[in-house]
Formats: structure tokens, C-alpha cells, sequence
């Protein structure tokens, strides 16, 4: 059966993967919502025992 | 030290992104306890127009590493995330998860032709085990699919949809 792409394509792609890689992927991650999405706390990860605050107002004199 | 987000139910939380026939979807697979970072498996599916400017989408995949203000980096191959994923147990549901993230990105962007190229030249066999696994998954979905022959160590694979109820073939 016939590939889809042909020979020459396979290699044009194979030839600078790495870089294109590269090159797509930082541009992905530069932008904002893809960063948004990356930097954002894993479950668990923000879980912290929170202290209870009041404020009182007290005499002091 | 490495912390898993990937909890015992093995549910996980993923983010789906599109835009111009972009598909993305990462999911985070845990963090770092001290530095804060997050790190995340990336899958992306994207035309090629523009980049290698031949035809259909090309698939990437990877683990992110980013933390709020700081570099992003990214781990394309699993010698690099080995201290990461030191358990074997993790580094299953991981390589689980990316195939996962593949078949949510082929459902949604339904991509007639599909690339996947190594990253990195000269991978021994097992770290093409991935690349077949993700492979089987456009089998699955009806995509014909197969690997061609390397070329300078890198190695590329090929999926192509087929009309419904043809049955699974291969190059």
C-alpha cells in the first residue's frame, strides 16, 4: 500500500524535527493561555492547612 | 523532590486548547515540593503548513516543565525524565496518560493525516515503544497507520483516516 506522504516528504520531515519541534513548542508555550494552562497548580500540590484569622478589637489601656 | 498528581483513582485534570486547527491538551502529572514547578504531559495537533509546509497535521508529544514567571523547558524523550518518573509504576501512567490525551485530540480534531517524527535521533528500541503505542491508538480509531523506514536515525510514522467501517489496516 502507498504511504500518504512520499519519500522525499518523510525525510523533509524527519531532516529538522528537532528543530521544528523546538520552534513549535516555544510557541505554543509562549502564549498566555497555553502558559496559564502549564503553571497552574496540580491537584494536590496547592492543598495547605489555612489558619483561621480573626480580628478583635481589644482595650489596651 | 518529584511529587505525583496522579492520584490513586487514577484520575487526572486535563486542559483542552484549540485554535486554527490547533489541538492541544496537557494534563499535570505532578510537582516539584520545593521549587514549585508543575510539570505537565503536552500533547499537541498541529498542520504542518507552515513549518514543513507538506500536507496533514503533525503530532507532538512531551513533558512540560513550568513554573509561574520562570522558563518553560520540555522533555521530549525518557532518558531526560527518568529522575523525574524514577517509579516504573508512574512512568506507565504516564506513557497511559499521553495515549490518552492522543485519542482526546484525534476525537476532537478529527486530522485526515497525521506525521510523527522522534525528536531526537538514534532512540533505542524501547523508547520507540511509545511512538508505536501511540500509533495503535489511530488503529483503533479507524486511522490506517504505519511506520516508514529510518532515515539517519530518526524514524516516522504515518496515520491516515480511512472511511467509516474500513477495517484497521496498515503500510
Amino acid at each position: 500500500m502507498n504511504a500518504p506522504l512520499n519519500r522525499d516528504q518523510q525525510i523533509a520531515l524527519m531532516k529538522d524535527a528537532r528543530e521544528r519541534h523546538q520552534r513549535r513548542v516555544a510557541e505554543w508555550v509562549d502564549n498566555r493561555t497555553v502558559r496559564e494552562a502549564l503553571i497552574r497548580p496540580a491537584p494536590g500540590q496547592d492543598e495547605q492547612v489555612s489558619y483561621e484569622r480573626q480580628t478583635r478589637r481589644v482595650a489596651c489601656c | 523532590m518529584f511529587m505525583s498528581a496522579i492520584d490513586l483513582t487514577g484520575e487526572v485534570r486535563v486542559e483542552l486548547l484549540s485554535r486554527d486547527r490547533e489541538f492541544i491538551a496537557t494534563a499535570p502529572i505532578g510537582w516539584d515540593d520545593v521549587e514549585g514547578t508543575v510539570y505537565s504531559a503536552f500533547v499537541a495537533l498541529a498542520p504542518l503548513t507552515g513549518y514543513a509546509d507538506l500536507p496533514g497535521y503533525e503530532l507532538v508529544f512531551n513533558i512540560v516543565a513550568a513554573d509561574d514567571g520562570g522558563p518553560i523547558t520540555t522533555y521530549h524523550d525518557g532518558s531526560e525524565t527518568r529522575h523525574l518518573l524514577s517509579e516504573r509504576t508512574l512512568r506507565r501512567q504516564v506513557r497511559s496518560l499521553i495515549l490518552k490525551l492522543v485519542g482526546l485530540l484525534i476525537d476532537e480534531a478529527e486530522p485526515p493525516l497525521v506525521s510523527m517524527v522522534t525528536h531526537n535521533a538514534g532512540l533505542p528500541p524501547a523508547a520507540l515503544n511509545k511512538y508505536y503505542d501511540v500509533c495503535s491508538i489511530f488503529t483503533a480509531k479507524g486511522y490506517r497507520a504505519g511506520k516508514s523506514d529510518v532515515w539517519h536515525g530518526q524514524h516516522i510514522w504515518m496515520m491516515e483516516r480511512q472511511a467509516e467501517h474500513s477495517p484497521p489496516q496498515t503500510y
